[in-house]
């Protein structure tokens, strides 16, 4: 019984994926149909080479790549940077700093889109990869993971290496750093996904096509092409397999990652 | 720091600069506030059906059902919003059962219930996750402890498992709240707001965009609704940051 009901939740989960796939090889007449086919009658890659185009697909999954990619190795930098600083460094404050930073930098996303956009406007980086990007490379709970993942490193490791003669930036570079890897691959990993998966601000920092990201690019194709599900679907399974397949390859540093961050979504 | 503290002191300055008075007899304000409200009420639903699927994965996580079902709950997790509202209009049709009639989105009754679901689903597997993780750090021992003290499965539920969730519990229902505060993807590409010539699902984050990037292109009304809406966030996290700063403090 437990198992049935597993089994059927299980399903309800994977459902609205497989019902994309399939509508994604449906001619555009077979959907007017009523009820609508769950399954295409005559399958056709048609949808695909008119998304590939229209996206368009090459374009679109560089300006992600830049996007996630940068955002990545900035937000690991910074978060291990941070993180080994407020984990290990000692300096008067200390704590009232942190918490302020920590604070100031949990505002949510939503309060700093206007004033980011206005900045960003005058600086003349509308439109712009430095304007897509420069905004994203610091991230409060990337700090707070990296923070964690230095408090558990053993204390001895570091003292060894500074008996040795290394200094501070030695030992983080060269000592801490190393041994807190699966900790730098989870946060690459939810970086990258994250941005990935970033909407609203490309949305309203880039105008012309050619700097649409995957989600801003899938928003216009569901726009220009209102009620063409099989072109809609399609486009959403071209954008969608490369997250999927970067998802089951690092599958074990994202379950960590789910963990930590209470399994946000941002819808 | 430079795209955070500026960005946060120049947005309340702007807020300062906005004409209140209009703000506030605008209907529309109160009516984004209410169903953004009405909106975060799938917190717990999600919430409680996460709990309650991860309960029944647990026995199973070893085995191979258990982690195919473990993927399973991922993908809503993994899948991008747009993503996600676009597979899910293409579902919705079949509501309108083939009559011409509007379809749950498109109904001003039905339109914000049909986000919903799709927000519990989309939340569901990562909130699974999260419970999953946390019942295996419960030892063992506790429950077989209760279990000799003549404590049955529901009891030990209630009285052992229940409590120690409690961390995790209050952190995934406050990161749910939090981000349901802020959802705008879903509304922005399927309704609009909308269905118009109805604000049914006109949620705050929408409001904001709406009133700044829209026609009106009011920065400093929509940095006043922001500022509210931040306001409203930090007070929710705040047991949060407490208990960040006596981790801090103690480290």
């Amino acid at each position: 019984m437990r198992k049935v009901l597993l089994g059927v939740l299980g399903l309800a989960m994977i459902a609205p994926f497989l019902y994309m796939v399939s509508v994604s090889f449906m001619g555009e007449a077979e959907l007017l149909r009523w009820p609508p086919p769950l399954l295409p009658h005559a399958p056709t890659m048609g949808n695909y080479s008119a998304m590939i185009e229209a996206l368009p697909y090459t374009r679109v999954l560089l300006n992600t790549a830049i996007l996630a990619g940068c955002v990545m190795v900035g937000q690991v930098l910074t978060s291990a940077a941070a993180g080994y600083a407020f984990a290990r460094l000692r300096f008067p404050g200390r704590a009232g700093i942190i918490t302020t930073s920590l604070a100031i930098l949990s505002l949510p996303a939503t309060l700093l889109l206007i004033p980011r956009y206005l900045m960003i406007q005058a600086l003349g980086w509308a439109d712009t990869y430095p304007g897509l990007i420069s905004t994203e490379l610091v991230s409060v709970w990337g700090i707070f993971f990296m923070r964690q993942a230095f408090l558990m490193l053993p204390r001895e490791v570091e003292d060894a290496a500074r008996v040795d003669g290394a200094g501070e930036w030695t030992l983080f570079w060269r000592v801490a750093l190393p041994l807190v890897r699966p900790a730098v691959a989870t946060l690459a990993l939810l970086a990258f996904l994250d941005q990935w998966r970033n909407f609203v601000w490309p949305l309203v920092i880039t105008r012309s096509p050619r700097m649409a990201v995957a989600e801003v690019a899938l928003a216009q194709v569901h726009t220009t092409y209102a009620g063409n599900w099989p072109y809609q679907m399609a486009a959403a399974v071209l954008l969608t397999v490369p997250l999927f397949a970067i998802c089951l390859l690092a599958q074990r540093y994202m379950l960590s990652g789910v963990r930590f961050t209470g399994a946000s979504v941002r819808l | 720091m430079v795209f955070t503290t500026g960005p946060a002191l120049y947005v309340i300055y702007l807020a300062t600069t906005a004409n209140l008075h209009a703000l506030v007899r605008d209907p529309l304000t109160w009516n984004a506030f209410r169903n953004s409200a009405l909106y975060a009420l799938y917190v717990p639903v999600s919430v409680a059906l996460a709990l309650a699927a991860a309960l029944a994965v647990f026995p199973y996580r070893q085995r191979w059902g258990g982690r195919l079902l473990s993927t399973a709950f991922v993908l809503p997790y993994v899948a991008s919003a747009v993503v996600i509202a676009l597979v899910w209009q293409a579902i919705y049709r079949w509501g309108s059962f083939g009559l011409g009639r509007a379809d749950w989105l498109s109904n001003p009754g039905t339109a914000l219930p049909a986000l919903m679901l799709i927000s519990v689903w989309a939340h569901m597997g990562g909130q699974m996750l999260v419970f999953l993780a946390g019942l295996q750090a419960i030892p063992q021992t506790y429950l077989d402890a209760a279990r000799v003290d003549g404590a049955g499965a529901w009891s030990g539920f209630w009285h052992v498992t229940l409590p120690l969730l409690r961390p995790v519990m209050s952190l995934v229902v406050l990161t749910g709240v939090v981000g349901a505060l802020q959802t705008f993807t879903l509304v922005f590409v399927l309704t609009q707001g909308g269905p118009s010539p109805s604000h049914a699902t006109d949620v705050m984050a929408h409001r904001i965009y709406q009133t700044a990037f829209g026609q009106q292109g009011a920065f400093a009304l929509a940095s006043a609704l922001a500022v509210v809406l931040a306001v409203m966030l930090v007070l929710l996290r705040w047991p949060q940051l407490t208990i960040l700063r006596r981790q801090v403090r103690d480290a």
